[in-house]
Formats: C-alpha cells, structure tokens, sequence
C-alpha cells in the first residue's frame, strides 16, 4: 500500500507526464509484484519444503519400519531353514522376498559370517541408506542360539519417485498460487489503486491539456478516497484560486494596457502638441523667436528671420547669440535708425531685450511699423515677439485724428448745447416775466388771451429745453446723484406748492398726503426728488380737466422710519381723474419722443420726454415706476423708493409751537373730499381735534347749534358761497365770539380784487393751496396763541443757528452797497450784526486784523474779486483761525458751485439769498468753530 | 404799464428775506434810489472808456440789484451785457448802457410809486 501511495506520489509532478507513460513498467503494479511475487515464493518454497521434508521423513519412517518388520519376519522364517541347513529353501524363501519391488538385494549369512545365499544386489547392503542385519535365532527350547545372519537392503527409488512427483506437483501448484496471487494482485492494485490513480492522472492530464480542471470521480472510503476526496478538493481550491489570480492578473493586465494605451495616447498628443506648437510658432505672422538665458537662440520663425534680417530663408542657426543677429539686423539695412549708428541701436535693443518690459515699437525700412514684445519665461530665456503693426498703426493714427476731431467736435457741441440753453433760457426767462407782468395789468379779454398764450408757450418752451437737457445728461450717463439729507415734507410739499398755480387755474384740487408713518428725512437728491414729483404733478395737473390730482406718500416699512441708517422704501403715488391712458398705448409711455398718440401732443404739448427723464430717475436711485390707468376715470403713477432714514432734522421748535396749540379745535370747511382728509390728518397728527364739513352751510349749522371751535380752515373756492361770503355769514352768527379764520385758495394772492377782499376779511393768514406744512402751522399758532407766534415764525431759519449767535462773527463783503444793506438786514433778522466791508482788499485787511467765524464773499467786485480776496485770506491767516468762507453770487448756477468749492470756497449761495441757505451755511459754520474748540481743548 | 416793470413777487420775497418789515424794504428802496446812479454812472464810464472788465463788473453788480428790486427787465438787459463782456465782444456798449439807464429810470420811477401806494 505504501508503495501505491509512492507511485502515485511519483506520478506527483505533471511536468513529465509523457515519461512518465513511458514508464509505466516501474509503475505502482510492478513495484508491488516486486514486493508480493518473491514472498510468495518463498512462503511456497517453505511451505512445500516444509510438507516434502515431513513427507520424506514419512516414507522413510514407512520403510524402515517395512525393513524392520521384513527383517524379523524373515530372520524367523529363515531360523529354521538355516539350523537345518536347507540351503534351497533358504534360497527360495530370499527369491521370495526379493517379489517384493523395495526390497533391492538379500544375503544370509551362518554364524561364521559365511555366506549362505544370496539374492539381488547385495553390494549395496551396507551402503544402501536402508540396510539392515537381523541376527538369526534359533530357539532350543530353553536357549536361544545364534545361527546367522540375515542382510536386507531395500530400495528407495520408489521413494524418489514420489518425491519427484511431489516436486512437480508443488510446483504446478506453486505456479498456480503465484499467477493467482499476481492476477489477484493486478486485479486488486487496479480496482482498488489504478483506477483512481489513472482517473486522477487523466484528471490532472486533462487540466493540463484542456486547460480546464475536472474532479475525480471515485467513491470509497478508503485512504484512497480520501486522497481523491482530497485531491478533488485541493483542485477546487486550485481552481478558484487560480480563477482570482487569473482575475488579478487580468485586472493588471487591462491596468497596464490601459496605462500603455494612456502613454502611447499621452505620446501622440505630446508629438502631436510639439508639431502644432512647431507649426503655430511658423505659421503665426508675428515674428517670433525665444532665447535662452544667455540669450542664445533657442527657436525662430521664418518671419522672425523676415523682419529682423530680410529673408525669411536666411540661415539662421541654433544657438545663435542675439547680439550678432542684432548685428546681422543692423547690417541688412531694414532699420533706419540702426544705419545711423549701428552700435548705439544694437546697444539699444539688447537693453530692451533683456528689460523685457513693455513693448515698444520701431520704425523697419518702408515706412514700415513692427512692435516688439519682450517676455521673460520662467527659465530666464526672452520670448521676443515683433509684430508687423504699420496697418494697425495708420489705422490708429487715423482713429487718434478722427477721435480728436470727434473730440474738438463733442467739445464744441456741449459748449454750443450749454450756450445755447443758457442763451434760450436768458430770453426766454424775460418772455415769462414780463408776460407775467403783463397779465397782472389791465388787459381786455384779447389781450389777456395772447398774453396767456405767450406765457403758456415759454413756460412750454422752457420745460422743453431743461427736459432736453436733462434727456441728454441721463443719455449719457452723466447725471449724478447727491446724496445728503433731505426734508421729506419740505421737498413734497415744495414741488406740490409749484403746481398749485396750474391746478388752480384749471380748477382742480391738488392735495398732497404724507403718511405719518413715513420717516422725516432720508438721504438723497432733494433736487431730483423734486423733478421726478413735479413731472408727474405736471402730468396728472395737464391731463385733468375735473376733479383732482392726489399725491400720497407711504411706506411699506414703517419699522425703519424711526431707526437712522435703517433703509426704509418709500410710496409715491399720484393719482388723478384725467383723461387716462388706454391700453394699448401704456407700453409707449416710457419711451422717448412719444407721448399717447400725436393728438394728444397737439392738444396738450410736451416732448414727451418727461416721463423717460422721471422713469431714468426713479431707476438711477434704485426705485421703480408703474402706471396704472383706466381711460377716461383717471390714471395713478406711482414709484417706489429705497431710502436710507436720515437723522430728523431738529423739530424742537416746532414741538414748542405744536405744545402752544394742542388739542384745540379746528373747522374745516371744504367741499373737496380729499383735502379735507388730509387736513383732519394732518390735524390729528399735531394732536389737534378736527371737525371737517363739506359745505359753508354745514359749518354754520354747527356753529348754529352752539358747536365751539379754536379756529377754522376755509376753503376759497365753493359751490353754494365762497370763503368770504362763508366767513361773513360766521362772523354774523358768531356776533362777538372770535373765531380766527384761515383761508385756503388756489387764487392767486396777488389777484388784486382777491386781495382787497382777504384784507377786508382779517384772515389770521391766506394760504395758498395746498398749504405747506411750516405755513399752516405757522399759521395755527398766530391764531391760536399770538404770543407765541414772535418766536415761531421765524425759527425755519434760526433753528439751525439758534444759542450762541451773538459771539459768531460775520464779515460781510460786497462792493454792491445795496446789497450790502439787504444782507445786514438780513443777517439782522437772524440775530447777527455783520461787519461790512466793500472790496476784497478791505476784506484781507479786516481778517487779519479781527477774527470772523464767517466770511459772506462776493465773488464779482472790480479789482479783486472774491475767490482771489479769499486765496489771499487763507495764505494770510493762520490755517486754525481761518473762517468760514461763503462764495455769494449772482450768477444763479448750481452746475458753479463745484468750481467755487474747489476754487477754496467753504459753501456758496446764490443771489437772491434764500434765508434758509444762509442759515444752513452760517450753521456750517457754527460747527466747524465747535470742533476747533474742542480740537483746541483737547490739544 | 409802469407797474409791469417790476415784478411784486420779487419785491414781497425781499421783503420777507429781510424779516417782512415794510419799512426795511422802504430803507433799501431808497437805497436803491441812492446807489443806482452811481453803478450807471460807472457803466457809463466804462463804456466810453471801452473798459470791458469794469462795464462787466458794474453790468453784474445792477443785474444783481435789478434782480432783487423785482427790475426783470433791468436784469435781463444786464446780464446780458455782462455776459457779452466776459465774452470780449460788445457792440454799442455805450448805446447798451444808455438803453439800460432808460430801463433803470423805468425801474425807478416805478419802484417809487410802489412805495407811494404802500404808504
């Protein structure tokens, strides 16, 4: 069994399977008759010596005792023959004896040891194995006397031919045995060894050959088995072992194709990126070349040949230094400038090179024009480029005289723009004035008519040109916003104050409401604030014929209004009752040069360029527009407005004033719905107890029926009777009661008949429709608390200066004597007694002898003029003493007062002064000396 | 028609900028009475004198007093003299300058029967 196991461990390796064939007589079978054949011939060789050696010993025992028992027999039988010495039948009885086929030869022998009778071969009785002597007795009664002897001599032939016989027995049988024992052996090693072997031999064969492994099949339980079960096992194991590495192997096989694909690709696009690059630097029409680090060429374009030395075929070799091919340049004669002084250019352009800053660009022979670019790599080398740049450069050098021209005509057209509005407007501002002087006199009704014609055409006119203008700044981008502080209610009411003439004309009202929720003051450009409501004003008042034109102002964050910083949008709506916008035409509305259709231009004039300008505006402070419109009802446009809150102007005053009037009663009578609702607001705001009526009759009903009032507000203009008849009818009621009156009218107060009879009537105060906030309150308080009235009226502008007024010192220079007086009085009225001077001289003079907090400089007077005389103060004086210096002029343009601010100038005012613009300089003014004190004080 | 020359709107708005008091606007009405012969006068000079920087200054200084006197007319006439001249070119400055003085007289006259009608 073991040798099994060796052989078929022996057929182990399956490297050398076909020797292995080839051998097969040293296989497992041959080995084991080895081992089995030899054993069994020996055990059979002992075994059948062993049985011939008991067998022999057995017929040789059986002999002996034969010759044992023959030789008694006969030495008896012949005992008698002998003592009676018959030899014949001695002889007999030995012929007799000798039938007997093992008996070989007999003898007889007397007591002498002669012989007596013999028969066969008695030679061999002695030497024969079985021989024997038989002494022959003779019995005598009482002796026994010896009388011979007999000698028989058996064969033992018969004994070897058994023996022989029994050999070749044994040893067919031997034979037998051993082909049994071998075909067992054989039959055995192969069913039981062989088989499976052979099947895992093919098995192993066959995954060598096919490649692919097979299990043996073999069942049995024995070591065998086991081996296969094993074998079988191990194959699978083998097997899927094999199947993960052949999957790694296949994974790293694809990875390295992959990686080669990937490299030869990486090569290709390498070779394919250096030909591109190759033939780019060739084919690109600039000159190109790049140097090394020591200014050895590296590559060079044929047009880089071309430029520099004539010849795009010229040698041009590697490694070439850029100074010679510097020199070559030179030497080729394409650079003028290199003719004359070779040297100094080759000098030059080496400097250039290894700067390798800006490009510059030089002339080449031919009028010819090339830019050269100097670059540095990162290696140190130069990258010089040499564009051939003369038909760039005649086409800039045409563009530069084009664009100057262009330039010098643009110039000349803003400065003809500004001239000629500024020359339009001079006259046209004299058409309006004097037309307004016009109509204030004695005209008929013709005249009236042509004169309001002229005024409507220049006030026409005149909007015309400013919306051109302004069309035209938007259009180019050059409107720029301020950013400052703006009074809310002041600017609303402003621009609502400067339509009211129109619509009181045309017999609308026009009423403004502002929320109280909406802050007091926001930063931005009150100017263009004002534009944008009086253009839509304007609008709403052009296009209503009846009924009333409505500005209301909210906001949709009430939260910030009260926060500082706090960005809070604003509502404006105006609605009116007009005519309104059909449909289809609202989409036109914010375009240029359209209005509603061009009857509506005929009827109602315009450029139509208004809108744009307030749509531009609304936009530029970051708001929107919208319209809404039903033809014939009215149209409301509204916009909206991110506003950062502003800090509130100081109301301290008028909280007094507000304090004085408190809770008292007010009538109003006014037969418009609107403006009663604003006012009764407005009124509940200042904490005041509205009763507002639609109709004079309704009032004097209630002062009928003993209702008592503080004041009333009436209304000019009313259906049944006007505010005079109104008022006459009260005072009669009222008897000896006062109640103090206010008027309100669209009239214009300085309608003559109208002001006789508003004189006549003592109204506490004739206000003008609608009524600013400042006026009416103002005017409340003289009704309502006189005493206090002193010091309210005129707080608008003292406000700002108000406390220490007496120590703030103003020079005031003028050399205009009347206006000098005018500006004493007015700086009287707010509490200041300015020194006066005539000339700039005395101005320098007088600064430097005195100290002023505020200098009021005109700027035209003869021999110094005021920004000069203010040039020479500030040289003068020390920096810290140096006042506050006001450009005054009369040269009424907002656009100057940047020249005279950069011309050294604190603020400026225009002529007329505005009193509230003084009043705001001179607090500018207040302030600066505050932080110089505090500046001082904390030095 | 005398009454057209000046313009009470701007007369009421010096009055308030002073502080309102009639009499004030009286005191520089009469001022104005004083002091304007005195700029024409130096108009006149300088006209004959061909001096365009003097004919401008004093052309400004009138426009300005015209201008607050409610004179529209006056200031009209010399602001646009006084523009001429800082352009460098007046023709007939001396005929300017009389037709202004005729417009002045006009103002004053005028100005006078305000305060006449005031009183």
């Amino acid at each position: 069994m073991a040798g099994a196991i060796d052989a078929a461990r022996s057929t182990g390796p399956p490297s050398n399977g076909r020797k292995l064939g080839s051998s097969f007589g040293r296989s497992v079978q041959t080995k084991f008759l080895l081992y089995v054949v030899p054993l069994v011939l020996v055990s059979t060789v002992v075994v059948f010596g062993l049985f011939e050696w008991n067998a022999r010993r057995s017929a040789e025992e059986q002999l002996q005792t034969k010759l044992d028992k023959l030789i008694e027999i006969q030495s008896a039988v012949l005992s008698e023959s002998l003592w009676n010495v018959a030899d014949q039948q001695i002889a007999l009885i030995l012929t007799a004896l000798l039938t007997d086929p093992d008996v070989l030869g007999a003898a007889v022998y007397d007591e002498r040891d002669r012989l007596v009778a013999e028969v066969g071969e008695t030679a061999r009785i002695g030497t024969s194995e079985f021989s024997a002597r038989e002494d022959i007795i003779y019995d005598a009664g009482d002796t026994q006397v010896r009388i011979g002897e007999l000698r028989i001599a058996l064969d033992d032939a018969r004994l070897r031919v058994l023996a022989n016989e029994r050999l070749s027995l044994v040893t067919i049988l031997a034979g037998i045995l051993l082909a049994a024992v071998v075909a067992a052996t054989l039959a055995a090693n192969r069913r039981i060894i062989g088989r499976p072997l052979g099947l895992m031999m093919e098995s192993i064969n066959h995954s060598q050959i096919e490649g692919a492994r097979r299990n043996v099949d073999w069942q049995s339980d024995d070591e065998i088995g086991r081996v296969v079960t094993a074998f079988n096992e191990m194959q699978e194991r083998q097997t899927a072992y094999e199947q993960q590495l052949r999957s790694a192997n296949d994974d790293l096989e694809r990875r390295v194709q992959e990686r080669t694909a990937e490299l030869v690709g990486a090569e290709a696009t390498a070779q394919e990126a250096r030909g591109l690059l190759t033939d780019a630097i060739e084919s690109i029409s600039e000159g190109f070349a790049l140097f090394d680090r020591h200014d050895r060429l590296v590559v060079a374009n044929r047009r880089y040949r071309e430029i520099m030395l004539g010849d795009g075929e010229v040698d041009l070799a590697k490694g070439a230094l850029f100074h010679d091919i510097l020199s070559r340049a030179a030497e080729s004669g394409r650079y003028p400038n290199a003719s004359k002084a070779p040297e100094t250019w080759i000098e030059r352009q080496l400097g250039r090179h290894r700067a390798a800053g800006t490009p510059y660009i030089q002339e080449v022979a031919g009028n010819q024009w090339q830019q050269v670019s100097n670059r540095r790599t990162d290696q140190g080398g130069t990258v010089a480029v040499h564009s051939d740049i003369t038909e760039i450069k005649r086409i800039s050098d045409e563009l530069k005289r084009a664009k100057d021209a262009a330039e010098a005509a643009n110039e000349a057209k803003s400065a003809f723009l500004a001239t000629m509005s500024h020359e339009i407007r001079t006259p046209l501002n004299g058409i309006i004035g004097m037309s307004t002087l016009l109509n204030g006199t004695d005209l008929d009704e013709e005249q009236r008519d042509f004169s309001d014609t002229i005024a409507t055409a220049a006030d026409t006119l005149l909007t015309i040109i400013s919306d051109i203008l302004d069309f035209s700044k938007v259009e180019a981008g050059a409107l720029e916003l301020e950013r400052m502080p703006v009074d809310l209610v002041e600017t609303i009411e402003a621009s609502v104050d400067l339509v009211g003439g129109k619509a009181a004309e045309k017999g609308i009202e026009l009423a403004c409401r502002i929320n109280p929720d909406v802050p007091t003051a926001v930063i931005g450009d009150p100017v263009r604030l004002k534009q944008i409501l009086m253009n839509l004003l304007n609008n709403a008042v052009k296009f209503t014929e009846v009924g009333e034109v409505v500005l209301t102002i909210s906001t949709m964050m009430p939260d910030a209004t009260e926060r500082t910083g706090e960005t809070t949008l604003l509502t404006f709506e105006v609605r009116d009752t007009g005519i309104g916008i059909p449909k289809d035409r609202m989409s036109r509305l914010f375009k240029s040069f359209s209005q509603v259709d061009a009857s509506t231009t005929r009827r109602y004039g315009g450029t139509g360029l208004g809108l744009v300008i307030t749509k531009r505006l609304v936009e530029l402070m970051g708001g929107e527009i919208s319209v809404e419109s039903e033809a014939g009802e009215g149209t409301t446009f509204s916009f909206t407005l991110p506003a950062e809150v502003a800090e509130v102007p100081d109301r301290t005053s008028q909280e007094n004033q507000l304090a004085t009037i408190k809770g008292a009663r007010v009538l109003i009578v006014d037969d418009n719905r609107t403006n009663r609702l604003i006012l009764s607001e407005k009124f509940r705001t200042w904490e005041l107890l509205p009763r507002a009526v639609a109709t004079p009759s309704e009032g004097l009903g209630l002062l009928r029926d003993g209702e008592t009032f503080d004041v009333a507000v009436v209304d000019y203009k009313m259906p049944e009777m006007n505010g005079f008849e109104f008022t006459h009818a009260a005072r009669d009621l009222l008897g000896e009661v006062r109640l103090p009156m206010i008027l309100f009218s669209s009239v214009s107060p300085m309608e003559e008949r109208f002001r006789e009879g508003a004189a006549k009537m003592n109204y506490v105060a004739t206000l003008s429709k609608p009524a600013k906030s400042g006026q009416l309150l103002t005017a409340l308080v003289k009704a309502l608390a006189p005493e206090a009235q002193v010091q309210g009226q005129e707080s608008g502008a003292k406000e700002e200066i108000e406390g220490n007024e007496d120590d703030l010192r103003i020079l005031l220079v003028d050399d205009n004597a009347i206006n000098q007086k005018v500006g004493r009085k007015i700086l009287k009225r707010l509490g200041f007694d300015p020194v006066v001077v005539s000339s700039g001289e005395e101005a320098i003079e007088t600064c430097q002898t005195e100290d002023f907090h505020i200098v009021l400089m005109d700027i035209e007077m003869p021999d110094m003029d005021g920004i000069a005389a203010t040039n020479h103060i500030r040289e003068l004086i020390p920096q810290d003493r140096v006042p506050y210096i006001v450009a005054l002029t009369a040269n009424a343009m907002n656009s100057e007062r940047e020249n005279y601010l950069s011309s050294g100038m604190d603020d400026y005012l225009s002529k007329p002064i505005d009193v509230d613009a003084l009043a705001k300089s001179i607090g500018s003014a207040k302030r600066l000396r505050e932080r110089r004190a505090a500046a001082a004080a904390g030095a | 028609m005398r009454e057209a020359v000046i313009d009470p709107a701007a007369l009421e708005k010096l009055r308030d900028v002073i502080g309102g008091d009639p009499e004030d606007l009286a005191e520089l009405i009469d001022e104005f009475h004083a002091v304007t012969p005195e700029v024409l006068a130096a108009m006149k000079s300088a006209a004959d004198a061909n001096d365009l920087e003097a004919l401008r200054i004093s052309a400004h200084s009138l426009k300005s007093n015209g201008r607050d006197f409610g004179a529209v007319a006056l200031a009209s006439s010399c602001e646009t003299l006084e523009r001429d001249c800082r352009n460098g070119s007046v023709e007939d400055p001396v005929g300017r300058v009389s037709l202004i003085g005729n417009q002045l007289e006009e103002a004053r006259a005028a100005l006078k029967e305000t305060t006449a009608s005031s009183e």
